[in-house]
């Protein structure tokens, strides 16, 4: 493949280590190493608990990793994200990583277009443009426009969400990380962030995601990695075989 | 935004004579950065913010400090004169308790104008008219002004030292469990508050709090300190998701949903 790589797993591995459960180490993923290129779009499959969500929080540099590279090829250099300084992740998160879950962490008293916004001049669009796009967000996620310069604190939880989704995706991202963004959105809705992902990977932007939803896969995704390879040594089948 | 840090600590340590208070403390902090110093009572952290306010004698250790003017000073090289002018001036000190932190027979308008007194302003009618705007940044009324904190409540006297601090432009503060003793949904406004105020001006910030989610809420980075010591730091949402040590485990695990 041509296409520049944008974020490069290696032999990354993963133990929780339970210090209240008698420092039982609890192995989550191990072995790690794919490539995930410009305008792709992949999605991490397998069933739930394999470790999906902890590898995209590892990309985030929420979660640590316990061996291994998660390189990320930034314009001027490269991050290795599980050794990168609290700074530098900071600013990764601020410019180039996008991430996304179903869940809003409510901001209180600071209204749905400004926090839209805000996440848009935040990531490094100008304040005219970010205006414009947040505007356009949440119109298209049909949020209604009388909501808008209200909190979204007490708004319904699917239009929490949407508003989430509209942060998320408000600033232009090189990697756009996404943990079930569409999950127990209606088709309609999901459709439109399928929409607007695809614009953003047009334009060169990375994904990797879980998707459980098959429309959303079918329309997305370009490739498969079945977390089951990577299963944690030590996990009932690695042990027994 | 400068390369160097404005403040830079490095093996800052403290013993109250056999009695360890905090031992090799380290940590850099730039502008806009927002650093929660978490742990129980005895943890070390008061003395911590004590040695950084300059009110304690570090044993070991030494707090650079860049000033406004790019120069950077050993906080413990200067004397008592120019050491308070700084903390007048550069630096802010949100206290747990406000009766503390504030001049409680002075009104409102004065507890603020002060400030800008003891910077240089002589013009009663701009101090007055600064102090005002101060009072409605932080939701006090406008003609509560005249009043003293003493009629105030926790919370509006939580805010008014707020704006006591922060109408000088400080370009670093430190805050003491500037939440701790009010109502829940007192709480919840003056932290919101504190986000914008800081997220707005800038500031960079280390606040000690043994409450996790005002922690999550407020800072960047964490550093948790157990018996003097830091025993884990990092990314705030880092080390709240996926603690490394086993007191942070376990400190995690004893909240309700932080």
């Amino acid at each position: 493949m041509s296409k520049k790589s944008v974020l490069t797993f290696v032999d990354v591995g993963k133990a929780f280590t339970l210090h209240l459960q008698g420092s039982a180490d609890l192995p989550v993923v191990s072995g790690v190493t794919f490539d995930l290129h410009e305008g792709e779009c992949v999605a991490l499959g397998g069933p739930s608990g394999i470790g999906k969500s902890s590898l995209l929080k590892m990309a985030y540099g929420n979660y640590r990793c316990s061996e291994g590279h998660i390189l990320f090829h930034a314009e001027a250099a490269i991050v290795d994200i599980p050794h990168a300084s609290p700074h530098a992740m900071l600013a990764l998160r601020r410019k180039n990583i996008g991430y996304v879950s179903q869940f809003l962490r409510v901001i209180p008293r600071v209204p749905t277009l400004q926090i839209v916004e805000a996440a848009g001049v935040e990531g490094g669009l100008d304040e005219s443009a970010a205006k414009n796009r947040a505007r356009d967000l949440l119109s298209r996620l049909n949020v209604p426009d009388r909501l808008w310069s209200l909190p979204p604190a007490t708004f319904s939880g699917g239009e929490q969400q949407r508003v989430n989704i509209a942060r998320g995706l408000c600033a232009e991202r090189r990697l756009l990380l996404l943990d079930e963004p569409t999950a127990s959105l209606d088709a309609a809705n999901g459709a439109v962030v399928v929409d607007i992902v695809k614009d953003m990977k047009r334009r060169g932007t990375a994904v990797l995601g879980i998707f459980h939803d098959d429309a959303v896969r079918t329309s997305l995704v370009d490739r498969v990695i079945d977390m089951r390879r990577y299963a944690g040594a030590g996990t009932s089948e690695a042990s027994a075989a | 935004m400068s390369a160097k840090p404005l403040l830079d600590v490095t093996g800052l340590t403290k013993f109250y004579g056999q009695r360890l208070g905090c031992e090799d403390v380290s940590f850099d902090l730039f502008e806009g950065d927002v650093l929660a110093v978490v742990g129980e009572s005895g943890s070390g952290k008061s003395t911590l913010l004590g040695l950084l306010a300059g009110e304690l004698e570090p044993t070991a250790g030494h707090i650079d400090y860049r000033q406004q003017n790019d120069e950077t000073v050993e906080l413990g090289s200067l004397d008592e004169g120019a050491r308070r002018a700084l903390m007048r001036t550069e630096w802010g000190f949100v206290r747990q308790d406000p009766r503390e932190g504030l001049r409680m027979a002075v009104t409102a308008g004065g507890n603020v104008g002060e400030r800008l007194m003891a910077k240089g302003d002589r013009h009663y009618g701009q101090i007055r008219q600064r102090a005002g705007d101060w009072l409605e940044k932080v939701e006090i009324e406008a003609q509560r002004i005249d009043e003293t904190p003493r009629s105030f409540s926790g919370g509006m006297r939580q805010r008014l030292q707020i704006a006591r601090n922060l109408v000088t432009h400080p370009r670093l503060v430190l805050m003491d469990e500037p939440t701790s003793g009010l109502d829940v949904s007192v709480q919840a406004r003056l932290l919101d508050l504190i986000r914008g105020l800081v997220t707005d001006l800038g500031l960079a910030v280390v606040i000690v709090t043994h409450d996790l989610a005002v922690a999550r809420i407020l800072s960047h980075r964490i550093m948790v300190m157990r018996r003097g010591r830091v025993i884990e730091q990092g990314l705030t949402d880092q080390v709240l998701d996926d603690p490394a040590d086993a007191y942070t485990q376990l400190l995690v695990a004893s909240v309700l949903a932080a």
